[in-house]
């Protein structure tokens, strides 16, 4: 999600090219569509009888129910949230700069690496906090494409809504550990920019 | 090179050897043609070339990071992430910036980061950074418009010295002819688009060729119709010239051979506008009045001893042999 998400961001934040708004409609769509239809979808494109199946099942690949399915279910949710917040982490940083790096005898990739990549770094950041947080929540769409076996693609939200029904205790217990790591997670983003807001602006 | 641009086009000739200074009014197409020059932009036509080498035309467009040419924006843009010395040594390609840093005066501060520089230390960054380039050629955008008009002269009096030392042509966007005077060798000036006189800050004071020049040099223009030893201005009222002179021309004076009085005197000039006092300018050894669009530069103890202030009339009066007559036309 990150390694190809970024590039694509800044690319969409400092470019304009005619299909700009087709590739951000396409890149937003998992957001708006329900997890169950993503769950659906990624099923019928990749499950048995899906129209990749047959292909990969010559290959010898079965991605339902296996915890690549869990993980393509997280990153088709959550990388909208990532790339958006990326884009306008791209699009806040001052334009003149990647000039300068550009008249400085950096092409192209070095400045993004030099130059846009730190400076965006705490959007970046946040990006990620908030599709990591997504992903953790995942629910819908994963239990649709990768089931619920017990410790192969049972995520914590699936843990604790099966908890509900046969053990309370556990239920409460998963959703006792997901505060705690997603509270230390929003703390960690908070503490960095305020970090780096303090480094950049003169006191 | 030729470029279009929202209102007019950019078409502009240039051959730069040392500095250059550009003025215009803002909107001329100043930053336009830097950008050009740097690979920022790309003109629609024309050619750019630098030292023989051939950076746009004939089909081949070289990128921005491939022409090494320093560019110090009118902000400076300098990397706030980054230190000074890391700054400067961006484009520095492995060499050692310590001499430079020291060349500029900010060996002290290379480990700060830019945010907390001051104006005129952040110029001085900037300056080094596109130095350390090692460039074929310097493009400033308005370097000193950012600083308080306290530490510009000093500021000034300093790039001037780097950018003789650098010894590459260097082109100066500026809009202050003290500036201009103080950097650069010759003046081009960009109205619309186009180059409308290029020539030294002394040939633009001593032979303005449109109003522009003359207010930017900072001397009289005054648009009329010549008949004998007499010119009718369009703004009314006549001046009497040396010599003689027809049809459409310009009555040029130097704001220094105006004097200014509070009642009519009897002496040998023959030119008196009388008028309410508009603005009154100080500018360091002297001041700056303004009457009825009518520019007069005066003592300070002069101003004083008269007590000049706006709303107060006086009479300016210049010598004719004082008017220089610029044919328009």
């Amino acid at each position: 999600m990150v390694v190809v998400g970024t590039p694509l961001a800044y690319l969409l934040a400092t470019r304009s090219f005619p299909s700009r708004s087709l590739v951000m409609t396409a890149v937003e769509l998992p957001l708006v569509l329900p997890p169950a239809v993503a769950g659906i979808g990624l099923l019928m494109a990749f499950g048995r009888r899906g129209l990749l199946g047959h292909q990969l099942a010559l290959a010898g690949i079965s991605i339902p129910f296996t915890r690549l399915a869990v993980v393509m279910a997280m990153t088709f949710v959550a990388s909208p949230l990532y790339i958006r917040q990326a884009v306008s982490a791209f699009e806040a940083v001052d334009g003149t700069l990647l000039e300068a790096s550009r008249t400085l005898g950096a092409g192209s990739g070095r400045t993004f690496r030099r130059v846009a990549l730190p400076l965006a770094g705490s959007g970046l950041g946040a990006g990620m906090a908030l599709g990591w947080a997504r992903a953790v929540g995942e629910f819908g769409a994963t239990i649709i494409f990768a089931g619920s076996l017990t410790g192969v693609t049972r995520t914590a939200p699936i843990e604790i809504y099966l908890g509900l029904s046969d053990n309370l205790d556990a239920g409460l217990a998963t959703a006792a550990v997901l505060i705690a790591a997603s509270g230390g997670v929003l703390l960690t983003v908070k503490l960095l920019g305020v970090g780096r807001a303090r480094r950049f602006t003169p006191l | 090179m030729t470029r279009e641009l929202r209102s007019f086009t950019l078409h502009v000739e240039l051959d730069v050897d040392g500095v250059l200074a550009v003025v215009g009014p803002s909107g001329a197409g100043k930053s336009t043609l830097l950008r050009l020059i740097a690979g920022l932009d790309a003109p629609s036509r024309g050619r750019i070339e630098c030292d023989g080498d051939l950076w746009f035309g004939d089909g081949r467009d070289l990128p921005p990071e491939r022409r090494r040419c320093g560019f110090v924006f009118q902000d400076y843009a300098l990397f706030p992430h980054m230190t000074v010395r890391q700054n400067v040594a961006y484009g520095a390609d492995g060499t050692d910036i310590d001499p430079l840093l020291d060349r500029v005066g900010i060996r002290h501060l290379a480990a700060a980061r830019p945010p907390r520089l001051s104006g005129g230390e952040r110029q001085r960054v900037a300056l080094a950074r596109a130095l350390a380039l090692q460039p074929q050629a310097l493009l400033l955008d308005e370097p000193l418009s950012a600083l308080d008009p306290a530490t510009r002269g000093a500021v000034a009096a300093e790039l001037a010295a780097v950018l003789r030392d650098a010894a590459v042509p260097a082109i100066v966007v500026t809009h202050a002819y003290d500036e201009a005077v103080s950097l650069a060798g010759r003046v081009a000036v960009i109205e619309q688009g186009r180059v409308v006189q290029e020539g030294t800050p002394r040939e633009l004071l001593e032979a303005p060729l449109t109003s522009f020049v003359a207010e930017f040099a900072g001397t009289n223009y005054l648009p009329g119709t010549a008949s004998g030893g007499q010119v009718h201005l369009d703004r009314g009222g006549s001046v009497r010239i040396a010599g003689d002179a027809s049809g459409r021309v310009a009555v040029l004076v130097a704001p220094w051979e105006i004097t200014l009085s509070l009642a009519p005197v009897d002496d040998s000039a023959q030119n008196h506008i009388a008028g309410a006092i508009e603005r009154v300018v100080p500018m360091g050894n002297r001041v700056r009045v303004t009457i009825d669009g009518i520019a007069a530069e005066i003592t300070p103890e002069s101003a004083e001893r008269l007590a000049l202030q706006p709303g107060v009339r006086v009479i300016a009066s210049w010598k004719a042999t004082s008017t220089r007559i610029l044919a328009t036309g």
